[in-house]
């Protein structure tokens, strides 16, 4: 009962701080919003003598934002990891009692 | 499944779906493509071959050896990337590393190496993710 309550309390708690969260979001639509910056422009004109990429998503993704598909990667990588980890262990516990068998 | 007709002609596919992935992540800065789409499409290719034929997959494609696959591609990546940013700050003073404008693979400078390092790290998942929702667990 006491553990139900806390997590209805923690949800609670985290819907509000995201709501908070979204609040501070600039409005949609507006031209003034600072994601209409001078960065759509850049990429568009510059893209091709800047790093040599005919296709603009390539240019973004691999040069101008190279770091950010880097910790992409690196999540792919440790999602595959932990499910091989965490899953391959009936193996493991074969292969040790075949190794004790062996001794 | 045990037909041999399903077999024979699933060896055939699956090279060609594996050359369609590895055009698309090679050509990833000159048509729209790149690591992600080709990667996978690569993984299709072996989910395929794993569908067909489970024991040979096993033997091909088996967790050990995507694990090492993927932690060289990351590791690649990594470096590649960072010499990619030290080189233009330090020796070119703010320029990007290739300034080529011929329609051509091997002119893409650093582009082509981490177009094929992403690819490959995204098959090796989804291909680790598929064969767990397949089998339930590995091995």
């Amino acid at each position: 009962m006491i553990r139900r309550v806390t997590s209805v309390l923690l949800t609670v708690i985290l819907i509000g701080v995201l709501i908070i969260g979204v609040l501070e979001l600039p409005e949609f639509g507006v031209k003034e919003s600072p994601m209409n910056n001078e960065v759509i422009e850049r990429y568009i004109e510059g893209s091709i003598e800047e790093t040599g990429s005919f296709n603009v998503v390539t240019a973004i993704v691999l040069d101008y934002r190279g770091f950010d598909t880097l910790i992409e990667a690196t999540v792919l990588y440790t999602a595959a990891i932990i499910i091989i980890t965490v899953l391959m262990k009936k193996a493991e516990v074969r292969d040790e009692k075949s190794y004790s068998q062996r001794s | 499944m045990k037909s041999l007709i399903l077999k024979e002609v699933n060896r055939i596919s699956v090279i060609l779906i594996f050359m369609f992935g590895i055009y698309i992540i090679l050509h990833g800065h000159l048509s729209p493509g790149g690591g992600f789409a080709g990667g996978t499409v690569l993984s299709a290719g072996m989910i395929l071959y794993k569908l067909v034929d489970p024991e040979n997959s096993r033997r091909y494609f088996s967790f050990e050896i995507i694990q090492k696959i993927m932690a060289t591609a990351l590791t690649v990546y990594g470096s590649a990337k960072g010499y990619h940013i030290l080189h233009s700050l330090l020796v070119e003073g703010h320029e990007t590393v290739s300034k080529q404008m011929t329609y051509s693979i091997l002119e893409g400078g650093t582009l082509v190496l981490l177009n094929a390092c992403v690819g490959l790290i995204v098959a090796g998942t989804f291909y680790v993710l598929v064969s767990l929702f397949m089998e339930g667990e590995m091995k």
